[in-house]
Parts: structure tokens; C-alpha cells; sequence
């Protein structure tokens, strides 16, 4: 791959990650006014589209599994160096900063140790029981990584169709909640990580792609149904999988030309989408303190309101997220810039 | 495949059916002597599964058609004959659709014997061997090591939730279950060990065998995941699988006796529930 046609195809994976982020604060805008949707006539359409929108969970983690797959270089430590720094310091910020606006700052002692209690059980901020789930993956990746580039294409083929058995005979037990056997399947809960490694780097040909689309559709009218009509059956995850694949590979495949006409504000955007979407609950708080029962007293279009709000909130939190890194990277460079030593005094000429 | 795996096999074998006759015996813990030994005893699960995990990532050679075929009929197929037998003991024998239609439902779903659960996980493994072998044959020392020390480790992590009463969030790790073990057995055997590190794996295997009677004995139902996924469990299976490995056996004689008793464990396995719902 050349180097224009490479940014491209990373172009396409930004415009996916924008779209999934925008997803996710769409949903959470959706879900936490189910009054509204409920006292509406069309609530059913937004159930319907929620439940689509649902899939940005999957597609988050088909985008991650098949970067963190990709992109490991054999250097464990400094993988995990990487890791802590980019995933785990942001969320771990951004956990105190919640802690202390939902309970206040403490100087005894019981706050550091109830903010270490909640924090590893996932007790701070539910949306972050995504992050949780990726540091589980992470940690597997140096020897996940090494499997899966030494496999050939037929193997890649038979372990994607071993993975996706297992996932509909979970959904089959589900559905006549009978004990699934094979529960110790240790791909079942990673399995939409390596669905998007093997989506990429299994050799899907057209009409197999087609194929895809075709088989999405109708299970994205059974999904959406079953989240109208039948909301206590289990979810089901052959399903979800079918639609993120759908998501994955047209949006991945099918977008290169609308993503190169927009690579510059793509890949502003997308480099952003992971601290946006550890913030987004302070600031999606903030707006439905103060703008949503404005919007929704004059117009009443609270399906509305949160297409609208969830687009400002991706927009303004990547302009200022990039703007503050854009800041600290210029003064770290400063204050460490002077602390270097030059070439000449190191030399000792 | 070595003596000292066949031994292995059969000491699996013994303490497995000590412990169902201590569970169909006495189901309600008796004492210091009975819950200390069955604590021990309860070792043969996850080294099961340790020896699961040498064993047939070993065996696989790349031929996967051939490999399938002997778990088929090595595996499988007394898998489904024992199923059949207990069955019959249970409800009679009739050749009609709703016996087949019982047996069926309770091999698809595990209900005809509570004690062939673990059979289930074996199968699995035997389905997933030549994926976890190219996942084992592409790491480094340094890498297997590595994996160890994460196996280990997390099994820790997890343990000190359990014993915290803590939700762990940290989900997407795809080996704390059974699978952990098997990957286990296979890096112990496959791991250049220095002298000093085998002297220090036997002696936590020592320790931990202290702790997890003492965990048992006093502090009996606060640590739940001491049957399976802890420290101590862990180090002290690695301890055993460790130091039956390293056994020799000379004499040609004591050879030839463990490989005739080694390769019927499986099939005593299998019956001894059966014979179990006979004499009780």
C-alpha cells in the first residue's frame, strides 16, 4: 500500500471512529430521557434507531481489537508503557475529576480509599465499563497478536467460524435458557475484538461482502423488533455482530473517496474520540441541566434535541480537547527544550 | 508421550474418584482431616486441565483432520457411550423417539451426568488445540514467560476481588475460566526453568497448600474462587505438574504398568460415576 493510498484507508477508520463516537453520545443523549420517549407517539422509531445506534459499542471494540492486533511491535513493556499512558492515565484523570463532583474533596483519607474501591469495580462513571473491558483485551494482545499474524487464510476462516458458532449457540441457549456447555469458550466475550482484525485480514470477496449486507438487513429488523416488541429476551449478539459488520465494511470500504475529501477534519476528529468519549458525560450533564428542557419546552422535539446536541458536543469537545493537547505538547516542548542538554557541551568539544 | 504424563494421569485419576466419593459420601464438611484433604484433593480440576493443555497441544502436528478424528474417537465417542450408560441407569432403556430425544437434549446440554461438566471444557479445548498450539509455537521465551506471570497474576487480581466481595470490571480478559489452566500446563513444561526457579516454584507450591488448608479450614466460604482461580490453587498446581513431570521412571517394568494404567484413566474417569450410582 502506498503512501497516499495508506492515509486513505486510515481516513475510512477515522470517519468509522467519528461515526461511533457520535453514536455513543447520541445513544446516552436518547437513553437518559425515557419519559420523553415514552410520552411520545413515534418513541417506538426512537427504540428502533437506539437499538441500531447500540452497535457503536461493537464497532468501538472491532476498531480497537484490530488496531491493538495490528499494531503491536513485539515490545511488550513499551506496549503497555503505550497503553497506560494514552488509556489508562486519561480514564484515571478523568475518574477523580467525577469522583470529586459527585462527592466532593476530602483530606481524611476515606475519599482515596473509597475513590480506589469504586474505581476498580467500575463504580465511578458506568460508561466507562467499556474502558474496563479494554484493558482486559490489552493485556492479552502481546499473545493474541503473534496467533493471529502467523495464521494462514484458511485458518483465519475456520477460527472466525468456530468463534461465530459459539456466539449463536450462546444465543440459542439464551433464547431457551438452557445452559450453554461451551461456556468456557474463552473468545466468547472478546469475540467483536477479533471480528474486526479478522473483518480486515480475511479475504472477503465481493459477493461474500454482498452477501454480508444482504444477511444484515433483515437481522437489523429482527433487532430492532425484539428491542420494540420483546425487551426481556436476551439480546442477541449474532445479530449485533451481523449489523457491525454491515457498519464495518461499508463504512471501511465503501467511503474512501467522501473520507479523502475530508481526511484534514477526519483525522482532527477521530485522533480526539477516545478522550471525547471519556468526557462527554460531564459535558452531556451540563446540557441537560440547562439546554435540553429549554429546547424541548420550545420546539418538543427531544429526538431532535439530541441529534443536535450530541453533533455540538463531538464538535466543540475536539476543537477544545485538541486545542488544550495542542497547549501542553508546545509547553512540555518548552520547559523540557531547555532542560536538554546541547550536542556541543554532551560531546565535550 | 512421557512416563511421567501417563503417572500423572493416573494420580488424577485416583484423587478424581477420591473426591466424588468423598462428595457422594459425606456431602456436608466433616472436620480438619476431611477438609483439609478433600482441599487438596480438589487439585486434580484445573491439573486436569493443565494436562489437558500439554497433552493435546503436543499431540496436534499440524494434520488437523487426523488430529479431529482421534479426539472423535478417543474422546467423543466414550464420552457418548458413558452418557448412553447412565441414561439407561437412570430412566431404563427403550428404543423409542423420547429416549433418543432425552438423550440428545441431555448431551447437547449437559444434563444427564452433573460430573461429565468438565467433559464439555475438555471437548472445547480439543476443538481449539491446534489455535492455542500456533498461539504457543509463535511466542518467545521471553514471551512465555511473560504469559505465565500473567496467568498467575491475574488469577490474583481476581482472587483478591472475590475475597473483597468486589465486582471486577476488568472483563475482557479472555482467560479466567478453565482455559487459564490449559495454558498453564503447557508453559510449565515448555519453559526453560533454571534450578533456583524450580526450588522456588516447589516451595510456593508448599506454602500455598499451608494457606489454602488454613483458608479452608478458618475462613471456610469467604474466598469462593479458592476451588479454582487463585493464587494458591495456581502455584500449587504448577508445583505438583512441575514435579510430576520431572519424575523418572527406570525400570521397564514400572514403565509398561503406568502406560497400561495411564491410557485407561480417561475411561475409569467415565465410569466411576456410573459405578458410584451403583454402590450407593
Amino acid at each position: 500500500m502506498d503512501g497516499k493510498n495508506k492515509q486513505s484507508y486510515m481516513h475510512t477508520y477515522g470517519l468509522l471512529r467519528i461515526l461511533t463516537c457520535f453514536s455513543v453520545v447520541f445513544h446516552h443523549m436518547i437513553s437518559s430521557n425515557t419519559s420523553y420517549i415514552q410520552a411520545v407517539s413515534y418513541g417506538w422509531i426512537i427504540v428502533a434507531l437506539d437499538n441500531i445506534l447500540m452497535c457503536n459499542n461493537d464497532l468501538f471494540f472491532m476498531l480497537s481489537g484490530k488496531f491493538a492486533l495490528e499494531r503491536y511491535d513485539g515490545r511488550i513493556w513499551n506496549y503497555y508503557k503505550n497503553k497506560l499512558l494514552k488509556i489508562v492515565l486519561p480514564m484515571v484523570l478523568v475518574s477523580v475529576l467525577y469522583y470529586f463532583k459527585q462527592n466532593g474533596f476530602r483530606t481524611d483519607g476515606l475519599s482515596f480509599a473509597d475513590f480506589v474501591q469504586k474505581f476498580f469495580a467500575n463504580g465511578i462513571l458506568g460508561y466507562l465499563w467499556f474502558v474496563y473491558v479494554l484493558i482486559g483485551f490489552y493485556l492479552i494482545v502481546p499473545i493474541l497478536a503473534p496467533m493471529f499474524r502467523s495464521m494462514k487464510q484458511k485458518q483465519l476462516i475456520a477460527f472466525t467460524a468456530l468463534m461465530m458458532s459459539a456466539v449463536i449457540s450462546d444465543d440459542i441457549c439464551g433464547i431457551f435458557h438452557v445452559p450453554f456447555v461451551f461456556s468456557s469458550f474463552p473468545f466468547l466475550d472478546i469475540s467483536t475484538f477479533l471480528l474486526g482484525y479478522l473483518a480486515d485480514h480475511i479475504d472477503i470477496k465481493k459477493k461474500c461482502e454482498y452477501m454480508i449486507y444482504a444477511a444484515a438487513i433483515p437481522a437489523g429488523a429482527v433487532s430492532c423488533y425484539m428491542a420494540v416488541a420483546h425487551q426481556d429476551m436476551k439480546e442477541l449478539c449474532f445479530l449485533r455482530a451481523l449489523m457491525c459488520c454491515f457498519v464495518y465494511l461499508l463504512v471501511t470500504r465503501h467511503t474512501t473517496k467522501f473520507s479523502e475529501l475530508f481526511g484534514g477534519w477526519i483525522r482532527r476528529i477521530s485522533n480526539q474520540t477516545y478522550y471525547i468519549y471519556l468526557l462527554h458525560g460531564l459535558v452531556q450533564g451540563f446540557f441537560y441541566q440547562y439546554a435540553w428542557n429549554i429546547w424541548v419546552i420550545l420546539y418538543q422535539l427531544p429526538f431532535i434535541a439530541a441529534l443536535f446536541l450530541a453533533s455540538v458536543i463531538i464538535f466543540c469537545m475536539a476543537a477544545l480537547v485538541s486545542a488544550f493537547i495542542r497547549i501542553t505538547q508546545r509547553g512540555c516542548k518548552r520547559m523540557f527544550g531547555r532542560l536538554q542538554v546541547p550536542e556541543i557541551q554532551r560531546s565535550g568539544k | 508421550m512421557k512416563t511421567s504424563t501417563y503417572f500423572m494421569r493416573i494420580i488424577l485419576c485416583i484423587c478424581a474418584c477420591v473426591c466424588l466419593v468423598m462428595d457422594a459420601v459425606s456431602p456436608v464438611k466433616q472436620g480438619i482431616v476431611w477438609t483439609v484433604s478433600h482441599n487438596l484433593l480438589d487439585s486434580y480440576y484445573p491439573l486436569m486441565f493443565m494436562l489437558c493443555g500439554k497433552i493435546f497441544l503436543e499431540r496436534y502436528d499440524g494434520k488437523v483432520r487426523t488430529f479431529y478424528f482421534n479426539g472423535f474417537y478417543k474422546i467423543l465417542l466414550p464420552f457418548l457411550a458413558a452418557s448412553m450408560v447412565v441414561l439407561i441407569t437412570k430412566i431404563g432403556f427403550s428404543v423409542s423417539i423420547g429416549f433418543m430425544r432425552d438423550y440428545i437434549k441431555g448431551v447437547a446440554f449437559g444434563g444427564i451426568e452433573e460430573n461429565y461438566s468438565f467433559l464439555y471444557s475438555v471437548i472445547m479445548i480439543y476443538i481449539l488445540a491446534p489455535f492455542f498450539t500456533h498461539m504457543m509455537q509463535s511466542l518467545s521465551e521471553q514471551e512465555k514467560r511473560f504469559f505465565f506471570f500473567l496467568l498467575i497474576g491475574y488469577f490474583t487480581f481476581f482472587d483478591i476481588f472475590v475475597i473483597l466481595d468486589m465486582k471486577l470490571a476488568i472483563v475482557g480478559y479472555p482467560f479466567l475460566n478453565v482455559t487459564g489452566y490449559v495454558m498453564l500446563g503447557y508453559l510449565i513444561d515448555h519453559i526453560e526453568w533454571k534450578k533456583s526457579e524450580i526450588r522456588m516454584i516447589l516451595f510456593g507450591g508448599l506454602a500455598s497448600a499451608v494457606i489454602s488448608c488454613a483458608e479452608a479450614v478458618w475462613f471456610d466460604g469467604r474466598n469462593w474462587a479458592l476451588d479454582l482461580y487463585c493464587l494458591t490453587r495456581a502455584v500449587m498446581c504448577a508445583a505438583v505438574f512441575l514435579l510430576i513431570s520431572k519424575m523418572e521412571f527406570r525400570t521397564k517394568s514400572a514403565q509398561k504398568v503406568i502406560i497400561g494404567l495411564g491410557k485407561s484413566a480417561y475411561y475409569i474417569l467415565l465410569l466411576c460415576p456410573i459405578l458410584l450410582r451403583f454402590v450407593i
